[in-house]
């Protein structure tokens, strides 16, 4: 029977190996004046017309919306302070949440810092180059430049979120909880045999 | 099957905690520990099953065995499944921490019905033990399904459109779950007919090993 029981074990192991989670996830990133997101179950189903919930860190909702036929969502950039969460309700007691930093959010001093000296650095070769060319205005130049980078950025920025968010199950996980369960029979066997003399 | 955190209200998430506290206990009070390699084997089986998923139907639902732990193993099934359920909230993110108790009482509670209903049934000859491996495997999941949605439901949710979607959802693992136990305790029942008499002394030393 022993024999039995290990090889289905094994069988449900092996079988197990394209390991998807009965669980939803979620992630978003911005691009532009917009915040873009997807939901999707592991496997590739996305989360379609699934109810999705900006929440800042009180608890106050800033913005929901619904998910649209690819799992995708889109919201205004939001503008209070990072860190934000945001929460996907799957139904059936499925839900998934991703938290926003400031960096995802590219809002915080790290991001305005480097910003304010660009555009320092910016203004008086811009000056010096004026009398040369055709007036430039440094904050254009910065905004189109921006504008570019997001656009060009968001395709990583997507992978980088969705790879964040989807942290598979892996063997290690199952060998170690099936560890665990060993050690626990081994211990409730241990307390009950030494009470036992 | 497994419900998320920040889903359930708080009365809901209390009440599922104390009900799989009461199970546990009597789990454990009952646990004849001569067969506490059985109950860790059948954990182990519990905690992987959750992997397994069956692509039929709308949605993909794994498999969850709570019925063929009911069924081998009795009131020892609470113990069996909290580990089972706590590892896989750790390990896979499945269901939460806080959703552990809702989650235990959800699964470990049919398991328990299933054996009470056919534990005897399943020590019977030929047909009877398929007949009785398929309900325990079929209802298992129909019960948990429905005390999901129930939880849900007392957490504010429409119970019929939860229902619904939980039940539809889980009819294909009904199916195969039905099947599967009926297979295993088919195959016990001529190898190791002690082994169908739940985990708790009295039973099984009835059944004779």
């Amino acid at each position: 029977m022993r024999r039995v029981a290990f090889l289905l074990i094994a069988a449900l192991a092996l079988a197990a190996t394209p390991a998807w989670a009965h669980r939803v996830n979620v992630f978003a990133y911005v691009e532009g004046n917009q915040l873009k997101g997807e939901g999707y179950f592991p496997g590739g189903a996305k989360a379609e017309g699934c109810k999705v919930e900006l929440v800042d860190q009180g608890g106050k909702v800033l913005a929901q919306t619904v998910t649209d036929k690819q799992g995708a969502f889109t919201l205004p950039k939001p503008k209070a302070d990072p860190p934000l969460t945001l929460i996907l309700y799957a139904g059936g007691g499925h839900r998934a949440t991703y938290q926003l930093t400031a960096a995802d959010l590219g809002v915080a001093s790290g991001g305005s810092a480097p910003a304010a000296q660009a555009a320092a650095a910016g203004s008086p070769s811009a000056q010096a180059t004026a009398g040369a060319t055709a007036t430039v205005d440094p904050a254009q130049v910065q905004a189109a430049v921006e504008r570019a980078l997001d656009r060009k950025l968001a395709p990583i920025r997507a992978m980088l979120a969705r790879m964040e968010a989807d942290r598979g199950i892996g063997v290690q996980d199952v060998v170690g909880g099936l560890g665990w369960i060993l050690g626990l029979v081994g211990l409730a066997a241990w307390m009950r045999y030494r009470k036992q003399g | 099957m497994h419900i998320s955190e920040g889903v359930l209200s708080a009365p809901v998430l209390a009440s599922g905690a104390a009900v799989a506290a009461a199970g546990l206990a009597v789990g454990l009070k009952k646990l004849d520990y001569d067969r506490l390699p059985q109950v860790g084997i059948l954990a182990a089986g519990f905690f992987v099953a959750s992997l397994v998923h069956v692509p039929i139907g709308p949605t993909k639902a794994h498999l969850v065995l709570n019925g063929l732990l009911g069924l081998l193993l009795g009131w020892a099934a609470f113990p069996a499944i909290f580990v089972g359920l706590a590892l896989q909230a750790v390990l896979f993110q499945y269901g939460g921490l806080t959703t552990l108790g809702v989650n235990t009482t959800s699964m470990a509670l049919p398991a328990v019905v299933v054996y009470l209903l056919f534990s005897r049934l399943a020590q019977g000859q030929g047909r009877l033990a398929w007949v009785a491996g398929f309900g325990a495997g079929f209802l298992g999941i129909l019960f948990s399904a429905l005390m999901v949605s129930g939880a849900l439901a007392a957490s504010g949710e429409a119970f019929s459109s939860v229902a619904r979607l939980v039940i539809v959802a889980h009819v294909p693992i009904m199916f195969v779950e039905g099947i599967l136990t009926a297979v295993i305790v088919a195959f016990l029942g001529r190898v190791r007919p002690a082994m169908l008499g739940g985990a708790s002394p009295g039973v099984s030393k009835e059944a004779g090993r």
